[in-house]
């Protein structure tokens, strides 16, 4: 789809789909991708002249595998994009894979990609693959990814405090994604 | 209130603490004391539940088998353990901890619920009594706070939880004296002859400001001597390093 201006979803998905993004000149998109799972989910986005995008993925997987691709690719001078997405796996597989490009003529661009995954049991696991394919040396470039599980001595703390193991557990994982939900909260 | 009867506790084999009595009534203040190692914190962290040790012995809290009893039931049957080291929990606000945390302990004894503004309004009137800045309520559970705001934050806790026991483990270790003051004040507020507190320190200190009915030395692994607060300050002259004075 093609964006012009102001443009805020959240998208949930019940099918492998491959959803293409096309951000004009000065246009500015932000995307939650969120309560589904044991799809894929390819994401494209071309960002054209001053156009700047944020992608959000939370990730609840019980039982499942769901795979993310983003594409990510600065197409026209001073575009941005953010991008974070998060994996909580509960005898699940996740997968994200990550490409930002940045063309050889193209200046002044700055782009993220942060991807955190929680495991909540043995079973699980998470594979990521970050990728940047940076021909120009005038951009901000970053990637950040995390793999863990949950902290026993958190949960303590917070069943010292007369929360029963479940509902700690449950805490621990909302504050996992608290950052993203309030920025959802606030759009 | 507690009775703790030939208490042993071990990790991977090794004893930490061997053969402990420790009979706490209602209404009074002990205080343990004991060099590093000695063995206090393991038998905090044993009251409050904490897995990953081997216990022998009993403990008996209000006529109940301690040791068969979960985290989260001893803190619903008003036991509340003030960590010596609060953790950090990123995306928790403090004030929706808090909150979680009281409404857990009232519901399990089957009282009223207190809505946002209730909590509210009680969180505001616990923190202007202990003279705590009440902007750590709107940030993440012990993240970035400070020694002595982390500190405060558990006896805050404590104060709103309004438990029938406390244990305060080294919640004078890293305060400066301000928040010594501040800290003990809490402590003396929640004083009342329904209410126990086992406090443990390394330094007669924090006992200048809260006078216990009963003062322990604990060396290695089990009690060496009771006697009252003056046991405190003698220890303060003469040191742990030289029991056969004591």
């Amino acid at each position: 789809m093609e964006i012009k201006n102001n443009y805020k979803k959240v998208i949930s998905l019940k099918e492998n789909s491959i959803l293409n993004y096309n951000l004009k000149a000065n246009s500015y998109a932000c995307l939650f991708f969120c309560d589904y799972s044991g799809v894929i989910t390819e994401i494209n986005v071309n960002l054209d002249v001053n156009s700047s995008c944020e992608l959000y993925g939370i990730f609840k997987n019980t039982n499942e595998n769901t795979d993310v691709i983003t594409n990510v690719t600065h197409s026209g001078h001073n575009s941005k994009c953010d991008q974070d997405f998060r994996f909580i796996n509960k005898n699940s597989i996740s997968s994200f894979k990550g490409l930002i490009s940045v063309p050889k003529h193209i200046n002044n661009c700055e782009s993220h990609m942060t991807n955190k995954n929680l495991l909540l049991d043995k079973t699980s696991q998470a594979f990521t693959k970050p990728e940047l394919d940076i021909k120009n040396s005038d951009v901000i470039c970053t990637h950040s990814n995390t793999t863990g599980t949950l902290d026993e001595e958190q949960i303590f703390y917070i069943q010292s405090r007369g929360l029963s193991y479940e509902e700690s557990v449950n805490m621990l994982i909302e504050a996992f994604y608290q950052d993203i939900k309030s920025k959802m909260e606030a759009s | 209130m507690l009775k703790i009867k030939n208490l042993n506790i071990s990790i991977d084999n090794k004893k930490i603490i061997k053969g402990l009595n420790l009979e706490i009534k209602q209404g009074e203040i002990h205080a343990l004391m004991g060099p590093n190692g000695s063995g206090k914190s393991t038998l905090s962290n044993v009251l409050a539940g904490k897995d990953g040790y081997d216990v022998t012995g009993e403990i008996i809290y209000k006529g109940e088998d301690l040791l068969k009893i979960s985290i989260e039931e001893r803190a619903r049957k008003g036991l509340f353990m003030a960590f010596q080291y609060p953790i950090e929990i990123p995306g928790v606000n403090t004030s929706n901890f808090l909150k979680s945390s009281l409404n857990a302990i009232r519901k399990s004894n089957g009282k009223k619920q207190l809505d946002a503004l209730e909590f509210l309004k009680l969180i505001k009137e616990k923190a202007d009594v202990l003279n705590i800045d009440k902007t750590i309520l709107n940030r993440q559970l012990n993240v970035g706070f400070s020694g002595g705001e982390k500190k405060k934050n558990e006896i805050l806790q404590m104060s709103i939880l309004e438990p029938m026991f406390a244990i305060l483990d080294e919640t004078d270790s890293g305060l400066d004296i301000d928040a010594l003051k501040i800290i003990s004040d809490g402590i003396n507020s929640l004083r009342s002859i329904c209410r126990s507190f086992l406090i443990i320190t390394h330094y007669q200190r924090l006992l200048d400001y809260i006078k216990p009915d009963f003062v322990h030395v604990l060396a290695d692994g089990s009690i060496i001597k009771t006697g009252c607060s003056e046991l405190a300050e003698e220890l303060d002259k003469v040191g742990y390093g030289n029991k056969k004075q004591l």
